[in-house]
């Protein structure tokens, strides 16, 4: 140990270029010097993690679970992964998300922020994350492709645009561990290197659940067809046209019947529209005393079962528009039916795949009110 | 006094494009979801509570889980809460007719393993869509005691 420290002392002092002849009388400021530092350097690093820790709290276990093991996002513990990334790839991609892909751009966090999430991360392993060079590939496209479609296109698509659904959350279980990730997405492209994802295609394929694929051999020139080949995937196009982004979150209609009737239609059209009524109340049902609630305010739940069910597969967090909800208002003898447009918020999700399923929400809805008026 | 006049519109500039900046930055998250590590009956009971602390009142539990797990779901626990104040249900179909489909508020609970997720709209997107000053203040009132309901129901478990 003295030795140790003693060498420490010696090489801090070449550092510093302090004559060998003034080493007796430095030795002891040296000492105390390098034990600040290394008390500091530990402590800075304790605080970065535990910093770290709160801030993946925070803003990222809801998806990815509290240790980083998965739930609606990817596990991020698993040695072979957390052990094979690079910083940067950790750091861009915290930073940029994955549009439409459900993870959000965490682009509000500050630098120092992102690098204590990220020694967060490393600490699960205690292992650093490897490096690689910024170099570029550059190889077959045509022999990639073909590599690509045999090994890969089953489970990340054929334009790499990815599994269907979430990480490992309630939804069914699954075939794979994780789902797999869209490879076109241009979160994804922007944060790993060339030389990151010939990387991960080695060792996702060893790691496959696919038994024909853990025998499989590549060689190098493989991998490097296979890298050239993902970079010519385009990102999908952002689904939230001006059209759907444009005009009210809701949608209205008046009705040229009276309360009664509207009410009884909308019945109607649900059941018609193979929906389960579930429940018809007041709006302030519940908060006014009974028999004292404003019936010209009258809401109708309805569930379309089959619906709820794919839509939850793909997305948990469609929660937030079920069931489905139309409510039916008489005010200065108008009659108004409304619901919420599904379509119209359905970019809170960045999920491309829930915006086919809100876009039938909002087609439905509007056929039932369009039905009861 | 040279440099306070030259360094507070500087420095009031700065702080406006800050400002800006995070916030537009942070209304990406459209969505709030938050994981709070206690089983499913136990993290709706404890919401419950923080709603009604909040000064809401909890009117109904809505389950949206018939048969999920029969249907290969890991859990069927998935549940909706509806709530609201009474001042605000009797006052805002009146004044902010556009509000009505968005009533009561609700807060979607649903099991992962030992865990429970509480999911909530944060409302930013509805008050960018809107951008009108009153409907703004109602949904950032809504965000914020939306975030203090969820802060209280983390403290509850953690105790």
């Amino acid at each position: 140990m003295l030795k140790n420290i003693r060498h420490a002392v010696i090489i801090l002092s070449k550092m510093l270029k302090i004559p060998r002849r003034l080493h007796p009388t430095f030795s002891l400021p040296l000492l105390v010097l390098l034990l600040a530092v290394l008390v500091t350097c530990a402590d800075n690093s304790g605080q970065t993690v535990a910093q770290g820790k709160m801030l993946f709290d925070e803003h990222c276990s809801a998806c990815h679970g509290s240790q980083g093991q998965g739930g609606i996002g990817l596990p991020l513990n698993v040695p072979e992964f957390i052990n094979n990334v690079d910083d940067f790839y950790l750091k861009a991609s915290i930073q940029r998300g994955r549009p439409g892909r459900i993870m959000p751009s965490f682009d509000d966090l500050n630098t120092n922020e992102v690098n204590a999430i990220v020694s967060y991360m490393r600490s699960w392993t205690g292992k650093p994350g490897k490096s690689y060079p910024a170099t570029t590939i550059s190889a077959d496209i045509g022999s990639g492709k073909k590599t690509y479609t045999r090994y890969c296109a089953d489970c990340h698509g054929i334009h790499g645009e990815g599994g269907k659904g979430t990480g490992v959350s309630q939804s069914r279980p699954r075939k794979l561990p994780v789902l797999a990730p869209a490879l076109n997405n241009e979160g994804f492209q922007k944060s790993a290197s060339d030389s990151l994802i010939k990387e991960l295609s080695r060792n996702s394929h060893k790691r496959s659940p696919i038994e024909t694929l853990k025998d499989t051999v590549l060689q190098e020139t493989d991998y490097d067809n296979l890298v050239t080949y993902i970079r010519t995937f385009k990102p999908t196009k952002n689904p939230h046209t001006p059209s759907q982004t444009a005009g009210p979150p809701i949608i209205v209609r008046e009705s040229s019947y009276d309360l009664e009737t509207t009410i009884n239609n909308l019945k109607e059209a649900i059941v018609g529209e193979n929906f389960r009524l579930i429940r018809i109340q007041t709006l302030d049902e519940g908060f006014v005393k009974q028999g004292s609630e404003n019936r010209s305010q009258t809401i109708i739940y309805s569930c379309a079962f089959n619906f709820l069910y794919d839509a939850l597969k793909v997305d948990p967090r469609i929660g937030l528009f079920l069931p489905c909800r139309v409510t039916v208002v008489e005010d200065k003898g108008k009659v108004k039916v409304m619901a919420i447009d599904p379509k119209r918020l359905s970019n809170i999700f960045n999920n491309r795949q829930l915006d086919e399923f809100c876009t039938q929400m909002h087609d439905r809805y509007v056929s039932l009110i369009e039905d009861s008026i | 006094m040279m440099f306070s006049r030259c360094f507070t519109p500087l420095f009031l500039t700065m702080l406006l494009c800050w400002i800006s900046f995070t916030t537009a930055a942070a209304s990406e998250r459209l969505v709030t979801l938050v994981r709070i590590a206690q089983p499913f009956p136990e993290t709706l009971e404890v919401l419950k509570t923080a709603i009604a602390q909040q000064g809401y009142t909890v009117t109904r539990v809505q389950k949206v889980d018939y048969g999920l797990e029969k249907l290969g779901f890991e859990t069927d626990e998935y549940q909706v809460v509806f709530f609201g104040k009474t001042a605000e249900i009797l006052r805002l179909p009146k004044q902010q007719p556009d509000l009505i489909p968005f009533l009561p508020l609700k807060i979607i609970v649903f099991a992962e393993g030992l865990d429970t997720l509480l999911l909530s709209d944060n409302y930013i997107s509805l008050a960018k869509v809107y951008n009108d000053s009153a409907l703004t203040q109602i949904f950032h009132t809504w965000r914020s005691d939306v975030q203090k309901i969820f802060i209280n129901v983390k403290q509850s478990v953690q105790k």
